[in-house]
């Protein structure tokens, strides 16, 4: 996410301060700041905001969406708080996720430079090519890492690759640097014999698409044996794929539709008519749909992540404790704050391993 | 032996409460409702949701699950969407889906509420009723619309009353209390505040004492770059700088739930301009499942003294 935001900006002229990565410092500011019943995500970009703005950032990206969960409309306490922290005016620019193409278009107009319309397309194909290959070596990983033998260099290897793409500029660079990663990752010797858990890894957005979320489940758990297939990708939060209108856009949004049908009948049993069409905020249809298919498709468990006070996935834990007992699937529910520590996290990691191995 | 047919007092049960009478009376089906929230009903709800949700949620499970052993059959709304173009919360449009969940012995007919993209909402209201009275029991539309025309009517009736103001001039401080009106009007989620209140001798005036458009209106005079789409943030916020508006009323307590999403928001966006526009005194009380009448009585006692020593000198 950050390195495609940052490509995209860099691209269309901007100065971009990434705030440094997340600690514990950032997560202490924002803790500071917030109200304590706001959820995690919120805190935390709180932080990462402060510490952009120190740093000498004076426009901040921030999305937007319609929908049930409060994400839509974070961005507008959330520049009140750092706003009443700095004692000045900061400048927002929502991206909403329904109508990127008019967002972008506002952002091109604050930062005040002039593109052409193919030049405006070709940075964003060029984006989404990046937003892939993000995928494709997170997908590599998770594959590699209960396969490997020597699963120390994989992680090495891993942000190696995305560095690599974080620093790609034209075309040409970003076509290499697919051959690069698949040459990169091909050089970890892989035992084929083995045959790992499959794990579904489910949730909130922020938990299950981000490769360095706080615990590195997907590590831990890969370390352990077991391959972590994420249900959600970049490509669903960031809905980029609209606006340029070549076939292998529009069959990527047809997919997507697809897919979305396929789970919104799965999760019709537990959610109801309503809740199946409108969905009941973020993604939390998805996360239903998805574990109520989890026992055909092949999975042997659940990881069900998602920060501690996320309104829509709360509710997708009460359909989850009856999904895991109407398909027999073991199911772990994990809520993150600020308080859960490290070594208690990794406790019930285990001992849901141990109860998804038997 | 008759079906005997419930439905359970909680969440927008308190704003329509009149409606829902009148309409099930006029089409001559007996309704049983659950009784007032008390600690069994309490109680009983926290044992069957999960730990992490809100209390109104958790206290409307208590309630349905309370009163299945009462009927054999339940009415059962599902408020989605009560309002244009505005959502209500991912856990009261599904709160009855987890009360299902839990329990799958229980019988409910579910009413989705949805009126989001509608022109026009009471004849998607109407509607919608129609549907689905017309599914369970064989009647003419006609019977239908008339028992709704008459439920409507009553309920306009109802909140116009509620407009009156309450304010008495004798009182020696009027305090506005503000929340969403499942907590307002459940006298066991909001601690009794009212009566307690009354017992000071302090007059009071609430969010649903204020007409719906005027609450909107107030809105718009934060200018915010975006509108917010949810109507139980829009409610506080709408009241709030409207009883901050008024000379006379001297304070405001903001009761906020354990677990709303949207109490924080709506908190982060009034207070500043409350306290920098009005210089007036306002409160957020935070009430969870441990809150105690003791603590909560030394937060308002506080607050009330407070505004009467600033008042007398």
């Amino acid at each position: 996410m950050r390195i495609t935001a940052k490509y995209l900006l860099e691209s269309l002229g901007a100065k971009v301060i990434p705030p440094p990565a997340v600690s514990q410092k950032t997560i202490e500011i924002g803790l500071s700041l917030c109200d304590e019943q706001y959820c995690m995500p919120f805190k935390v970009n709180v932080g990462d905001i402060v510490r952009a703005v120190e740093a000498g950032a004076n426009t901040v990206l921030a999305a937007q969406s319609e929908g049930l969960c409060r994400f839509g409309g974070l961005w507008v306490p959330q520049k009140k708080i750092v706003e009443r922290y700095f004692g000045k005016e900061i400048d927002f620019i929502p991206i909403n996720q329904f109508d990127s193409m008019s967002s972008i278009n506002k952002l091109i107009d604050t930062i005040k430079i002039t593109i052409s319309k193919e030049e405006l397309i070709d940075v964003i194909e060029r984006t989404i090519y990046k937003i892939d290959l993000c995928n494709e070596a997170t997908g590599l990983s998770n594959y590699i890492r209960p396969r490997a033998v020597n699963k120390r260099k994989l992680s090495d290897i891993f942000w190696t690759a995305i560095d690599k793409i974080d620093t790609a500029k034209t075309w040409k660079d970003i076509k290499d640097t697919k051959d690069k990663i698949h040459k990169l990752f091909s050089d970890i010797p892989v035992n084929d014999k083995i045959k790992p858990v499959k794990i579904m890894l489910t949730g909130s957005i922020f938990d299950v698409a981000v490769p360095s979320s706080k615990f590195q489940l997907v590590e831990i758990l890969g370390n352990m044996g077991a391959e972590v297939i994420p249900t959600l990708e970049f490509h669903d939060i960031i809905v980029l794929k609209n606006i340029a209108h070549d076939e292998k856009s529009k069959i990527r949004a047809s997919e997507y539709a697809r897919r979305n049908k396929e789970l919104s009948q799965a999760a019709k049993k537990y959610i109801g008519v309503m809740a199946s069409y409108y969905g009941f905020g973020g993604f939390a249809m998805q996360t239903v749909g998805n574990a109520a298919l989890a026992k055909e498709k092949g999975f042997d468990g659940i990881v069900h992540i998602y920060p501690f006070g996320c309104m829509p996935e709360i509710v997708a834990r009460s359909m989850l404790k009856k999904i895991s007992k109407d398909t027999d699937i073991p199911i772990l529910s994990l809520s993150i704050d600020e308080h859960t520590a490290a070594a208690g996290f990794l406790t019930r990691i285990e001992a849901f391993m141990d109860i998804v191995r038997r | 032996m008759a079906i005997k047919i419930g439905s359970p007092k909680g969440l927008y049960y308190y704003s329509y409460f009149t409606f829902i009478k009148t309409f099930f009376k006029e089409l001559g089906i007996e309704i049983i409702f659950s009784p007032d929230t008390d600690k069994a009903i309490f109680e009983e709800g926290l044992m069957c949701s999960e730990s992490e949700l809100c209390l109104p949620v958790k206290t409307y499970i208590g309630h349905v699950s309370t009163l299945s052993r009462l009927v054999d059959m339940q009415f059962v709304f599902s408020y989605a969407s009560i309002e244009r173009k505005k959502w209500t919360c991912p856990k009261i449009m599904m709160a009855n889906q987890m009360a299902v969940i839990d329990n799958p012995k229980l019988k409910l007919l579910e009413l989705p509420i949805l009126i989001r993209n509608s022109t026009t909402p009471v004849f998607a209201f109407r509607n919608i009723f129609r549907k689905f009275i017309g599914s369970i029991i064989n009647i003419e539309t006609k019977m239908i619309d008339l028992a709704f025309a008459k439920a409507l009517k009553n309920q306009m009736q109802f909140q116009k009353n509620l407009i009156i103001p309450k304010i008495s001039e004798k009182s020696r401080i009027n305090i506005a209390v503000i929340g969403h009106p499942y907590v307002l009007w459940d006298n066991y989620l909001n601690m009794n505040i009212f009566n307690k209140l009354a017992a000071l001798g302090i007059s009071y005036a609430t969010t649903d004492n204020i007409a719906f458009a005027a609450k909107r209106s107030q809105v718009k005079k934060l200018n915010l770059p975006r509108e917010m789409s949810w109507t139980p943030c829009e409610e506080i916020m709408g009241s709030a700088l409207h009883f901050a508006s008024q000379p006379d009323i001297d304070g405001i307590i903001f009761l906020s739930m354990f677990g709303c999403g949207f109490d924080p928001i709506s908190e982060e966006l009034i207070s500043d301009y409350i306290k920098r526009s009005f210089k007036k005194p306002f409160i957020k009380i935070l009430i969870d499942e441990h809150t105690s009448q003791v603590n909560f009585d030394t937060k308002l006692s506080a607050f009330t003294d407070t505004i009467m020593w600033t008042k007398n000198t």
